[in-house]
């Protein structure tokens, strides 16, 4: 009799299946021998009851060691000869018969260990290939590369049931039945003599006993004659669970006479064991392969989901935390922390959750981290884009990572780069976008500034014009004086303007060419201020002038910028308040200053001034005529002369204008141009 | 004779003004000057114009702002926005708040037409 088993999964086909079928097998075999009898009731209930828990028993114990020896040989084909001899016995039950057959085909196979060995016996190093049964067996199981079962007989004649089951030399059974065949290394054969008792309770009586093998209602294996019909009142069920399979083991009295039922079925059920524990292991193969997908699975999610997550948003502050603690939750990770290589090549914390996990190594000694961490373990993974290190990761491997965790943390971190890359790129953006905006506000506070000073001045030339110019204003009226000089300051007002405007130009163009020589300040300062005296009507100019201070400039460059703080300063100084005008010399240069007593710069705005288009932040000054250039070309003309301009308070309130500029001793002369000695004069 | 406020942070400008109107001989009569916002709202309180001409961009606050102040108390005033600066945010909103006309200060010598054209009394 014999049984293919396929190691294909099939919904319903458990190790317990397997091992009933395998079972049933032998239930066939003693089917043709057995005698019926009639059951002795009222001894055979015990009897039942401890064959029952003997077969549980005998199911159980041999089922874990089977187990553990399988795996042994299985994982180590070239486990010594000694040490299987010794496993195996404990295996053994009387009357049975265990041998190894190493090498997986007929040409090859051979006995290697019999045991228990008999030293008298048929089987001991006999060639169990040889045997004809045994034969049939092998090819069985070789052909299907799975455990095969026969009922046939020993050398001497004698009945034997046959379990093969096939050993791949490895922990995993492979699932094709090609690969199967190629990776047989040999065979576990278990053979039970048909007088053997397995040690069990039942020597002394002549009961014939029903035993049967349910797994969840379903009958797996049964013995005797009515074991197949529905299960009496008097049955005994003892449930058993080995190699983490449950079945019930059923038994009842039928009658007196053969124990060969028992035997058979006992045998049956051992070899149901070597089978059952083949395939659950193959069983628990599967589980670590599904295991291990579940993990890649995980370890794929956690990837796939970084995506989405990292391209949630473009803000630093918002990635980063999210980054931080989902990789923490997936990983089981501690106390993560984001560094990020700044602009001039240093690591800066970025990001940290919870405490710090220490500090990371110098980028160049950063390697992408590969192979499993152990639990406790910091791990440092350097965020790398275009194989540039862009930041590094660190945190505390809490339950230490498997290497296809690493590498999982690897990717994810390689995308995270990514991010950070996008994210630096939108940040630039959107500064741009801020400073572009800020310059487009510049621009039109300045079309707006033109506007109105233009609008303004002209409006007052044209009005004092034609008051002068009509009717209304006779000749003699002694307003016409008035008129007259209040036309001619808004005329020079607006020259200024359109100076300024032309400056602008230059300024834009940011190339014009300064002719430097040298420059008698005490006397050319006067000369500018009296000139602007039209537009600083009604604010007096106090002048303080050391005399023959001489600096190394350019004419009109001086004058735009004196030019320009006047003008500004007549701004924001009162109608009546005086400007103050000094000149002074020291540490080799000449100092220019204007004060006002206008409202002052506070101290936050007064590197803002001199930029362009720059308007005092105080509403009350922002009224104030001005379109923002005369600071910024001040600025820049002094920088081209090699000098400073700075902006302090004036005491009693308003602004000081310092400007410097260069002597001419300390100035560095033009080379083909000699110090001229008659410069006092200019 | 129909008084007018006349409010300008330019002393050319309120000069100017003062002498079209006073030139043009039309009728009107400028009652007060104000250089500032604040000014503006006093100098209206004092002499209850029938006019103001109303500059609009002063140190203190605009001249939208400091009309708001005064047609909210007297919605009838008769306010006319002189400004160098006209644009259509600053027309809308002086629509809105019941300003009678807006008057670019290049049309200076038609103060005194605008003047009258707008006086509802």
């Amino acid at each position: 009799m014999e049984i293919r088993h396929g190691l294909t999964r099939r919904r319903g086909f458990t190790p317990a299946l397997l091992a009933g079928l395998v079972a049933a097998a032998s239930v066939g075999a003693f089917a043709e021998t057995r005698a019926a009898s009639e059951p002795d009731r009222a001894g055979v209930r015990a009897l039942a009851t401890a064959a029952a828990a003997g077969v549980s028993a005998q199911i159980d114990a041999a089922g874990r060691r089977l187990a553990a020896v399988s795996e042994a040989i299985d994982g180590n084909p070239s486990l010594p000869d000694g040490e299987l001899i010794s496993d195996m016995s404990r295996l053994m039950s009387p009357g049975q018969t265990m041998g190894i057959v190493r090498g997986g085909s007929t040409d090859t196979a051979s006995v290697a260990v019999v045991v228990p060995p008999r030293p008298s016996g048929a089987l001991t190093g006999v060639d169990l290939g040889r045997l004809p049964v045994f034969r049939l067996a092998l090819e069985l199981a070789r052909d299907a590369g799975g455990p095969e079962v026969a009922v046939g007989s020993g050398p001497t004649g004698q009945r034997m049931v046959i379990a093969v089951a096939p050993l791949y030399g490895s922990a995993d059974i492979p699932v094709d039945v090609v690969t199967r065949r190629g990776s047989l290394k040999g065979f576990v054969v278990l053979l039970a003599a048909d007088d053997a008792r397995f040690g069990l309770p039942v020597a002394s009586t002549d009961a014939d006993l029903a035993l049967r093998l349910v797994q969840g209602g379903v009958v797996l294996a049964s013995a005797g004659r009515r074991a197949t019909g529905s299960r009496p009142d008097s049955a005994v069920a003892i449930p058993v669970t080995t190699n983490g399979v449950s079945w019930t083991v059923e038994a009842w009295p039928v009658g007196t006479g053969s124990k060969r039922a028992l035997v058979v079925l006992l045998s049956g059920l051992a070899l149901a064991l070597v089978v059952g524990s083949v395939a659950t292991r193959r069983e628990r193969s599967i589980r670590r392969a599904v295991a291990e997908a579940e993990s890649r699975a995980q370890e794929v999610s956690l990837v796939a989901r970084a995506g989405p997550l990292l391209q949630q948003s473009l803000a630093l502050s918002d990635l980063l935390p999210v980054f931080a603690v989902e990789i923490s939750d997936e990983l089981g990770l501690n106390g993560a922390s984001i560094d990020l290589v700044t602009e001039d090549g240093r690591l800066a914390r970025a990001f940290s959750l919870g405490p710090t996990s220490g500090v990371a190594e110098a980028l160049d000694q950063l390697a992408t981290p590969t192979g499993s961490v152990p639990a406790g373990d910091v791990i440092t993974v350097p965020l790398l884009r275009a194989g540039r290190c862009v930041g590094v990761l660190r945190a505390r491997a809490v339950k230490g990572l498997s290497a296809p965790q690493v590498d999982a943390l690897v990717a994810v971190c390689n995308l995270m780069a990514a991010a950070l890359g996008n994210a630096r790129l939108f940040q630039d953006e959107q500064e741009m976008v801020a400073r572009l905006r800020g310059v487009d506000r510049m621009k039109t506070t300045f079309v707006s500034s033109v506007s109105h000073e233009l609008r303004t001045t002209v409006t007052a030339i044209e009005g004092f014009a034609g008051l002068l110019g009509s009717d209304m204003t006779p000749p003699d009226d002694p307003l016409r004086d008035d008129y007259l000089e209040r036309l001619r300051r808004n005329a020079r007002s607006l020259a200024v303007l359109v100076d300024d405007l032309l400056d602008f130009a230059r300024f834009e163009r940011s190339s014009s060419e300064l002719a430097l020589k040298p420059i008698n300040l005490s006397e050319f300062v006067p000369q500018v201020v009296d000139q602007m005296s039209s537009l600083l009507a009604g604010r007096p100019v106090a002048v303080s002038v050391e005399p023959d201070v001489t600096a190394l400039a350019d004419l009109s460059a001086v004058e735009r910028i004196l030019v320009n703080l006047l003008s500004n300063a007549s701004k924001y100084t009162p109608s009546g308040s005086a400007i103050e005008v000094g000149l002074t010399s020291g540490d080799g240069v000449a100092v220019l200053t204007v004060a006002d007593h206008g409202p002052g710069v506070p101290e936050e705005e007064r590197e803002k001034v001199f930029g362009l288009f720059y308007r005092v932040a105080d509403p009350s000054a922002r009224s104030t005529r001005g379109v923002g250039i005369g600071l910024a070309l001040a600025h820049q003309l002094v920088d081209q002369l090699g000098g400073t301009i700075t902006v302090g308070d004036t005491p009693g309130g308003g602004a000081t204008f310092r400007v410097t500029v260069p002597l001419v001793e300390q100035a560095p002369a033009a080379p083909q141009s000699p110090r001229t000695p008659a410069m006092k004069k200019s | 004779m129909p008084g007018v406020l006349v409010v300008d942070d330019e002393a050319d400008m309120r000069l100017l003004v003062e002498a079209v109107i006073k030139r043009a001989n039309e009728g009107l009569k400028v009652v007060g000057l104000a250089t500032n916002g604040a000014e503006a709202i006093a100098g209206w309180r004092d002499t209850s114009p029938d006019m103001i001409l109303l500059d609009q961009q002063m140190p203190d606050m605009t001249g939208l702002e400091a009309a708001e102040h005064i047609l909210a108390e007297q919605p009838d005033q008769t306010i006319i926005l002189f400004s160098a600066f006209l644009d259509a945010q600053i027309r809308s909103r002086a629509t809105e708040l019941g300003i009678k006309a807006c008057v670019p200060k290049t049309d200076l010598l038609k103060i005194p037409e605008a003047l009258w054209r707008f006086d509802t009394d």
